[in-house]
């Protein structure tokens, strides 16, 4: 059984869904609006009540956690669904809300319309999108290092090194770089930790963010093929590499 | 490459409708578009699992052929009903326009909205890349190799058929994977989303399109507004075409609506279950997380109205929805285990 310190864990690891408690509490009053609505048939009182057990253990991440944890091995299983039926569920509880409104004051729905815009205006979506780099939305960074490395051989004669950099940002860097590389289609590359492992092909890539080492890997026999703000592109030709 | 995704736009909001108006019992456009969106990935999921399973092949090109043969009868034959019942598109363009008079400013207030969503969804990328890609790769390896998951198996992926089915129409329409994944479906999906939405509306408010208006356009706005807390609600508008958003933004919200109105009717509808079911083969080839997603709601919906109505109907329709699921859940706890190698 889990005791009350794994609980308060398992809750503090978890307060980033707690962050959406202003939904959340919308979510429930919204629920019951939609219960003791006299203009809605009765057979939605139950469907709100459904809704309602559907939002405790949709919101209550103990639980679901508990029994992921003690009876699954296995995260997919605390994937409840993500946002079930929350929007519909506001939405319906909102036009129901605005419905009674309407009877009463004639101007309700201008009103509305104003406030939403407003409110839409106000979300900055910007500050969740971008415009890309190219038509493959992947890191522009992954796509040019492709290119360098297409310079250097085909698909079968290289293998690729990726050397790890001491700071968080570039670390993040070229590991979206690495499976940006992926993404567009380099997987049939080598992808080793480091160049002792390297046994087919022409050339190694070397693939090392800007801070690295400059001077080491050249005095290593490497060669510059280009660069990006982030990382580096080495070759070498594989005879000469540690085997 | 301009021209190999017009083509794929093309390609897949037609056949969609093709499939879509094959069924005698489509009501309006949004209908159209979700029932041939839903029979694409019931087949595909079928051929994916006869591809996998029994034929034992990790061939997508076999898939993609047998996925092709399934549905292009199918398509031509709903292409046939629509230029004989010329009649019936032309009533459902006027219950279309219709419903947008009913209530002009909400209307085109939320088509403004959900158009902007749209083509933002099409043309920007989200600033954090997240999990994209790590399934951008899934798929561009697939349509390079030609073999399905040639990644890597994991238990996750082991039901889905989502991945492959956008690797086949990467691999089809001759765009890379990633445009697929980042450019083309985004549009369909969130497009889809709304459908499912609009659907919902019409039972929940009995026809009233006024209402059912105003319902989307809130709707929009609310969706919009997740944004600002990250809400998983909101990730139909940043990565629509995570296999883990299509539950819960368009099976679920139809699985409610179908719920709704077989609650309403004195004896359950045995095409209503079977739409049901579908919908629940869709949710579980989408997505490992469907797992708890789909009973949960089911079980929630059936044992409310046990309860309070006495519907045991209700609850045996529910069984008989979640089959998908349970046959997902043995699956994936096998090769979790080990018990299944492929």
């Amino acid at each position: 059984m889990m005791h009350y310190f794994e609980l308060t864990e398992v809750i503090s690891s978890h307060a980033h869904q707690w962050g959406g408690g202003a939904f959340f509490v919308l979510y429930i009053l919204v629920i019951f609006l939609l219960i003791y609505n006299r203009h809605l048939n009765r057979c939605y009182k139950n469907i709100a009540i459904s809704l309602s057990i559907i939002s405790l253990i949709r919101y209550f991440p103990p639980i679901v956690n508990f029994f992921a944890l003690h009876f699954f091995k296995g995260h997919e299983f605390a994937r409840v669904g993500w946002g079930l039926l929350v929007v519909p569920v506001i939405s319906i509880g909102l036009v129901c809300a605005i419905e009674e409104l309407s009877e009463k004051k004639r101007r309700i729905n201008a009103f509305i319309v104003i406030v939403s815009m407003c409110f839409l205006i106000g979300i900055n979506a910007k500050s969740y999108f971008k415009l890309p780099d190219n038509k493959y939305k992947l890191p522009q960074e992954a796509v040019d290092v492709e290119h360098m490395v297409e310079l250097v051989g085909c698909e079968t004669d290289v293998g690729l090194t990726f050397c790890p950099s001491s700071g968080t940002q570039s670390f993040k860097q070229i590991e979206l770089v690495y499976y940006g590389l992926k993404a567009y289609g380099c997987f049939d590359y080598q992808v080793i930790a480091s160049s002792q492992e390297v046994v087919d092909g022409k050339y190694e890539v070397l693939i090392t963010s800007q801070d690295y080492y400059k001077d080491y890997v050249v005095a290593g026999g490497y060669e510059e093929v280009g660069e990006t703000d982030n990382v580096i592109v080495y070759k070498k030709p594989l005879e000469t590499a540690y085997k | 490459m301009q021209v190999q995704l017009f083509l794929a736009f093309i390609y897949i909001i037609i056949i969609t409708v093709m499939i879509g108006s094959a069924f005698k019992r489509s009501t309006g456009i949004a209908d159209v578009m979700l029932r041939g969106f839903i029979f694409q990935l019931v087949v595909f999921s079928l051929c994916y699992y006869i591809t996998v399973f029994i034929l034992h092949t990790m061939s997508l090109d076999i898939l993609a052929r047998l996925y092709l043969f399934s549905t292009s009868l199918v398509a031509i034959y709903g292409g046939c009903r629509v230029i004989w019942h010329r009649g019936q598109v032309k009533s459902m363009l006027m219950e279309l326009s219709a419903s947008i008079s009913s209530n002009k400013v909400y209307a085109f207030a939320s088509l403004v909205i959900i158009s902007c969503q749209v083509v933002r969804a099409g043309i920007m990328e989200p600033i954090s890349i997240s999990d994209n890609c790590e399934y951008y790769q899934v798929i561009t390896a697939m349509v390079e190799k030609g073999e399905v998951y040639a990644s890597g198996f994991a238990a996750k992926y082991v039901t889905s058929s989502w991945y492959p089915y956008e690797a086949f129409l990467a691999r089809f329409t001759g765009c890379h994977g990633t445009i697929i994944a980042s450019t083309v479906l985004p549009v369909l999906l969130i497009l889809l989303a709304y459908c499912a939405l609009w659907r919902l509306g019409q039972v929940v408010f009995e026809g009233d399109n006024r209402k059912n208006c105003l319902f989307l356009f809130i709707a929009a706005i609310v969706t919009e507004g997740m944004l600002i807390n990250a809400d998983p609600a909101a990730y139909m508008l940043v990565w629509p075409t995570w296999g883990k958003n299509l539950p819960p933004t368009i099976v679920c919200p139809l699985l409610l609506a179908l719920f709704i109105e077989q609650a309403k009717m004195p004896q359950i509808d045995v095409r209503a279950t079977v739409w049901m079911f579908l919908l629940s083969v869709v949710a579980a080839n989408a997505t490992a997380a469907s797992m708890l997603a789909v009973p949960l709601q089911m079980f929630a919906l059936s044992i409310v109205f046990l309860f309070r109505k006495k519907r045991i109907d209700l609850c045996l329709m529910s069984v008989v929805v979640i089959i998908p699921e349970i046959i997902q859940f043995i699956l994936y706890v096998m090769f979790s285990s080990g018990r299944l190698a492929l």
